[in-house]
């Protein structure tokens, strides 16, 4: 959707914080988050792409303002209230009132240490052609659609070439949907002048990964 | 992904106009990594002493590995 999530090329937030110190959560509740995230058992339903697309769907002036492990916190509630796993209720109080049904056994902190590390795939096997080749121009579709996407708004409607072909991986649009399809998966390079006024002149690339149902020949 | 020499300026990074930068902006498919360039002199040197010419930043592609002058007043 376009959204407040869709930040790249916004301006006006002031300088990035170059000296961010490095742990990797900058609260306890935070890592509480994360692993209550990582190890809970959930509704088959659930996908990552269904979860983004609850993330943007948070208030535009609390996702820019709360912290980044309270959108989690947020879409989760969202999501468990949306299954009727939860009432906003419960939530507030902390407290259930009925006993949810039943999504497996709760892991052990030893396997809860493992799922951290666990990767998830989301490539495919490619079974078809990809429709464009390498070195390619392709334009970006000037349109994205009400769910989830990621196609950037800044790219759509651009032109650039096929710079890498990167196999077939699942089409975050429909996986948010709950239907998996997979599609061949490109970087795009994109001159940054054709992007932007401040690039004029310029040899810069921006390079996207963009999903062939993104693209368009040019 | 706008104004690239802008945000490394703000990390104490400046680039010469002579070199092209390439922004990668993932959309979480493929992930990537920064191999920091080779700093001049350390031809022949193994692992171990490359590694302490890298630090956070140069890890995250906004600021060159450490040179072995550098290295020495650290």
């Amino acid at each position: 959707m376009d959204g407040t999530h869709d930040l790249g090329g916004r301006q006006g937030f002031g300088p990035v914080g170059a000296d961010e110190p490095e742990e990797p959560f900058h609260a306890d509740w935070e890592a509480r988050m994360f692993g209550m995230a990582r190890t809970m058992k959930r509704p088959s339903t659930w996908n990552i792409d269904w979860w983004r697309h609850s993330r943007e769907l948070i208030d535009p002036a609390d996702y820019l303002l709360r912290p980044y492990f309270d959108q989690w916190m947020q879409a989760y509630a969202a999501l468990l209230v949306d299954d009727g796993l939860a009432t906003v209720e419960e939530l507030a109080s902390g407290h259930a009132k009925a006993r949810g049904p039943a999504l497996g056994t709760p892991m052990s902190g030893s396997e809860a240490k493992r799922m951290v590390h666990r990767p998830f795939r989301y490539d495919r096997p490619l079974n078809r052609a990809p429709l464009y080749q390498l070195g390619q121009g392709v334009r970006a579709k000037a349109l994205g659609n009400s769910g989830h996407t990621r196609l950037p708004g800044y790219a759509r409607g651009k032109a650039g070439r096929v710079a890498h072909l990167r196999g077939s991986h699942v089409l975050p649009d429909a996986s948010a949907r709950g239907q998996e399809v997979a599609e061949p998966l490109y970087t795009v390079a994109f001159l940054a002048a054709d992007l932007w006024p401040e690039a004029a002149g310029r040899k810069d690339e921006i390079m996207i990964d963009l999903w062939e149902s993104y693209l368009e020949p040019l | 992904v706008r104004e690239p020499r802008g945000v490394l300026a703000e990390f104490g990074l400046t680039l010469p106009e002579s070199i092209a930068i390439r922004i990668w902006d993932s959309t979480s498919e493929q992930r990537y990594f920064v191999v920091p360039e080779r700093p001049a002199g350390t031809e022949g040197w193994n692992e171990e002493r490359l590694a302490r010419l890298v630090t956070r930043n140069a890890m995250v592609g906004t600021a060159r590995a450490l040179s072995p002058a550098e290295l020495e007043t650290v």
